[in-house]
């Protein structure tokens, strides 16, 4: 095994080729697009979709009961989404070769790679449900589980607090789909749709950070200054941001919880 | 509840939810009213984030007006005698033509109960054709002079 490390995503993807024998980069983007659209054409087809989706008025209801506020923004249509490619692969370089402490061995579960990442890479389909306050995240995330309970489909929840400033709850729901191998047969692999939870707040920050959080991710760590102390640098400004956010967030149930 | 008032909340699009309100509070008025209640009406409006609000609840008798406002969060409910003739009656429409609602159209009704009390309607979508149907065949037979 070469242990020379990829600096840079295309150093990477020669890394996927010449270690792993990947193939071409083309050829694995268009084989990536087209077993995505198909994961998300399944599900968006699936009892499970659909229903969720008629759900989202019954849980917006249930809230609005016990709360007397509203659960959710918007109309409360979905929309499942496809990572894109590019995304997708900075996700497998930061699995494989970033974040991996094993290197130049596997990382724990084994390499990703085409013949497994539809089933390792957890966000390939997500979907956004935005609530309005704090509280909703952890009532959607108990409505979800309890739902995937119902039709009888494994998931697994994480409420995110990350020190970047993120805050979400994500819940993946795995789904059986049968997906075209590269050799365009069949086979039947598992999947997980990505279900996230985030407030009005976190959401608006997170469209106008989006950008930069896919920047950075794709950088490897340099420098010795922690961001908390690099008051000059966008990460300083970005990170707490989020953490003050999620700080006025909790102080505005605290205010409502006193209006009761 | 009666089977023509389940179908016209689920033809609107409510939840399970809000049904089971709804008829708590049906329940409710058919013990406060000393009529038979005959129509039902769910005063609906668009929020400016695009959700979908309910926001009271109408209950019409032969004789009686009741209205269930904020009927999702709050018990507040009242009960008023209807004039006859009825003698107010104000529409504002917005891509509506009267026959057949879009997803675009909204109705919003003001009406004169009696000398003393009025009601605000508001309908969307295709809660339009109800609320004009409610026009139409109750409220437009008791301006009658």
């Amino acid at each position: 095994m070469d242990a020379k490390k990829p600096q840079s995503t295309d150093e990477y993807c020669v890394w996927l080729t010449t270690e792993h024998g990947c193939g071409p980069m083309l050829r694995i983007r268009s084989y990536y697009e087209s077993v995505a659209q198909k994961i998300k054409s399944d599900i968006e087809k699936s009892a499970f979709w659909r229903d969720l989706t008629a759900n989202l008025r019954e849980y917006n209801d249930q809230y609005l009961i016990q709360t007397a506020f509203p659960l959710l923004m918007g109309d409360g249509t979905l929309e499942l989404l496809v990572k894109p490619f590019d995304s997708f692969l900075s996700k497998t370089l930061r699995k494989n070769v970033t974040q991996n402490s094993n290197w130049p061995n596997p990382p724990d579960g084994g390499w990703i790679l085409p013949e497994n990442w539809f089933s390792r890479i957890n966000d390939i389909v997500r979907t956004l449900f935005v609530v309005k306050y704090l509280d909703g995240v952890l009532f959607m995330v108990e409505k979800l589980k309890a739902y995937c309970g119902d039709c009888k489909i494994q998931c697994l929840d994480y409420l995110e607090a990350r020190e970047e400033g993120y805050y979400a709850a994500h819940v993946y729901a795995r789904q059986t789909v049968e997906i075209p191998r590269i050799t365009w047969d069949t086979e039947t692999a598992q999947v997980s749709v990505e279900l996230q939870i985030t407030t009005q707040l976190q959401e608006t920050i997170r469209r106008l950070l989006h950008k930069y959080y896919e920047q950075r991710r794709k950088q490897p760590t340099e420098g010795d200054m922690k961001w908390q102390w690099d008051f000059r640098n966008d990460e300083f400004a970005a990170n707490y941001l989020g953490h003050i956010l999620h700080y006025v967030e909790g102080m505005i149930m605290e205010i409502r919880e006193k209006q009761k | 509840m009666k089977p023509e008032f389940v179908r016209y909340l689920e033809s609107i699009g409510t939840s399970q939810t809000l049904r089971e309100r709804a008829e708590t509070i049906f329940q409710f008025y058919r013990q406060l009213c000393p009529e038979e209640i005959v129509r039902l009406f769910a005063s609906d409006y668009i929020a400016r984030d695009g959700t979908r609000v309910f926001g009271a609840l109408w209950f019409l008798s032969e004789n009686y007006v009741m209205e269930a406002k904020d009927f999702m969060t709050k018990d507040d409910f009242d009960l008023a005698p209807i004039a006859k003739p009825l003698p107010y009656l104000r529409v504002q429409k917005e891509d509506y033509d009267f026959q057949k609602a879009t997803d675009k159209s909204r109705l919003h009704l003001i009406c004169g109960i009696n000398d003393k009390v009025g009601g605000e309607l508001k309908a969307s979508k295709e809660n339009c054709d109800f609320l004009r149907d409610l026009i139409r065949e109750y409220l437009l037979p008791r301006m009658k002079v």
